[in-house]
């Protein structure tokens, strides 16, 4: 595999001023700052191939942001190596910055005062797009995101989705190689979100163009990326298929049951008894009961289930990935592992 | 295609993008006029006043001192037109470095300091431009010096120290907001520029210094008014002519640095 993007020990230590709260210590620090070293991003490692759509998971603050702006040349590393399409990002050469692309779900850089359609042609301009190319690359963005009656408006008069699909065609008007999505679909709702996920996929592989997302919404990185890096506390804890991180670190899955009719008080303590392992019931509806269950005890702990309570309904399930990530996020991958 | 021919050409979609605009908002044109009236007004009615009571300040007739006048508006508004705007889009509470837009900048394949000098136009200053040139006209004309070659050259060298120091001074507080991300410090440069109203040679030789080699005012408003009267001397051409390149020089260092610390410690 050819390592379109290499990253090796790469470090970003923040310097930020630390005070304590009160006036007279806000009166000291103006003389006498004191700073404090925040180590953002912790001597990681990683390759990432052409084509390849990779999410970068991990809890708010663990350093994903940091991470994509230092591979998009926005910040200086600390220390270490970062490596992409053989530019060094930093240096933010010309031929470098054609090459990739940002999008910022919290950001937009369309012009509030002119037309979607004005703010495309300063792009074209910007990024000296062929008048065939934006012509060809426009129709089809324009068809794929379904955009056509939004680029006579001003970008100030568009609804939250209406204005992510036009940011993702201004950035995508060039068409670069690398494409860097910092929570694309941020605030979106459930149609949207899905709608942008089946385009990013299907552009990657259309012209195999390479993405790293970064997401909150865990169907995002279910659906669009074949591995994931998982980041804590600036570290990289995990780096690989997803399904794998979830099975290795939750060994739990959880069991649904529903209690026949009568709805008996007993059950909850029942269900409890039946096994003296680590189990919790995480969701109770009338007769319904969830419960997450260790794997190596889900045999013993059905077979008294059913001996103990008239069921009329039992499914074994995976635990939802959410579940598992929340796990993660609160726990540490360490501790799971 | 050249790096030249790509920076005509931002300048030129960044205009159109700035009457696109402008375009948009119709009533401005007319708050506009009434604004530019109400300023010249203000300018020509202060000195009037003056010269009603005496009939020079310091050796300057009230003829000349029109020529400063319109200097005065000549110059603040080239910095009208896309400087000023375009640097205030990146400093200031809503500006570039507050609201995280400046990372798009950084990522486009443009020369940054370019990019962020020309960004933002306002079209309608055009209309402020002709008429201060009619003030400077119209006073030399009254004046009835024969306008020479000589001060037509001194003239365009001297307007050209005047916009490189103006340029240079409004980078460098530019660049301030990448430290410091208060009051926009480029309002410093609004007050410091009204100092520029009067021929500063009508001060004393204390004031007059200052303001000519420290706060180049004098360089940028007194002097391209003084050559086009042919009042200037080589001396303060050529000094004039270091002090900007000093100046420009200076500031870019500081603008670079600032690029710098935003790269490595923005979140």
């Amino acid at each position: 595999m050819n390592s379109e993007i290499i990253v090796e020990n790469l470090e970003k230590i923040y310097r930020v001023p630390v005070r304590d709260s009160g006036l007279i210590a806000s009166l000291k620090s103006l003389f006498k700052p004191i700073y404090s070293d925040t180590v953002a991003v912790s001597k990681i490692s990683f390759q990432i191939g052409k084509g390849e759509v990779v999410g970068f998971i991990g809890p708010n603050g663990a350093g994903k942001t940091t991470t994509l702006k230092m591979l998009s040349g926005l910040l200086h590393p600390t220390s270490g190596r970062v490596e992409v399409a053989g530019f060094t990002p930093f240096e933010r050469k010309v031929e470098y910055l054609k090459k990739i692309s940002m999008i910022m779900g919290n950001k937009t850089q369309l012009s509030w005062d002119i037309t979607v359609l004005d703010s495309l042609y300063v792009i074209k301009e910007i990024y000296q797009v062929s008048d065939e190319d934006f012509k060809q690359r426009l129709d089809e963005l324009v068809g794929l995101l379904e955009i056509e009656e939004l680029l006579p408006k001003m970008a100030r008069n568009l609804s939250l989705g209406e204005r992510a699909k036009c940011e993702i065609t201004a950035a995508l008007l060039y068409q670069p190689q690398i494409l860097f999505l910092d929570e694309p679909t941020l605030g979106m709702d459930v149609s949207v979100q899905l709608k942008l996920r089946n385009f990013f996929k299907e552009y990657n592989q259309k012209y195999n163009t390479t993405i790293i997302i970064t997401s909150h919404y865990m169907a995002d990185i279910e659906s669009l990326c074949s591995r994931v890096i998982l980041i804590n506390k600036g570290n990289l804890v995990y780096d690989g298929a997803l399904e794998e991180l979830a099975s290795q670190i939750s060994p739990f899955k959880i069991i649904k049951i529903a209690a026949a009719e009568d709805s008996n008080p007993d059950n909850y303590a029942k269900i409890l008894n039946c096994i003296d392992g680590e189990r919790s019931i995480i969701n109770q509806r009338e007769n319904n009961y969830s419960i997450r269950v260790h794997k190596k005890d889900i045999a013993k702990f059905t077979a008294s289930l059913i001996e103990s309570i008239p069921l009329v309904d039992l499914t074994v399930v995976d635990a939802p990935i959410e579940a598992v990530i929340d796990q993660i996020y609160r726990e540490g991958v360490k501790q799971c592992i | 295609m050249n790096q030249f021919k790509l920076l005509k050409r931002l300048v030129v979609i960044y205009f159109k993008k700035a009457l696109q605009q402008e375009i948009a908002f119709r009533f401005d044109f007319f708050v506009k006029i009434l604004f530019t009236l109400l300023e010249l007004a203000g300018s020509v009615g202060g000195i009037l006043i003056i010269f009603s009571k005496v009939e020079t300040i310091n050796g300057w007739h009230f003829h000349e001192t029109l020529v400063v006048t319109g200097m005065f508006l000549l110059i603040q508004n080239l910095k009208n037109l896309f400087i000023g705007p375009s640097l205030n889009g990146i400093s200031g509470l809503d500006g570039e470095l507050w609201t995280g837009r400046f990372d798009f900048t950084l990522l486009k394949p443009v020369p940054t300091q370019f990019y962020i000098s020309i960004q933002k136009w306002s079209p309608l200053v055009i209309i402020d431009l002709v008429i201060s040139m009619a003030v400077i006209a119209y006073a030399l004309i009254q004046i009835s010096t024969t306008v020479t070659i000589i001060n037509i050259v001194a003239f365009i060298i001297s307007i050209f120290i005047s916009l490189t120091l103006l340029y240079s001074i409004m980078l460098a507080l530019t660049s301030a907001a990448f430290w410091y991300l208060g009051t926009p410090l480029l309002w410093i440069f609004d007050s410091v520029i009204q100092m520029g109203r009067y021929p500063v040679k009508i001060y004393p030789t204390t004031f007059k210094f200052i303001l000519t080699w420290v706060i180049p005012v004098g360089f940028m408003i007194t002097i391209p008014a003084e050559s086009l009267i042919g009042k200037v001397n080589l001396f303060e051409i050529s000094g004039g002519i270091l002090l900007a390149v000093f100046c420009y020089l200076i500031s870019l260092m500081f603008f670079r640095r600032s690029i710098q610390k935003y790269s490595s410690a923005s979140s």
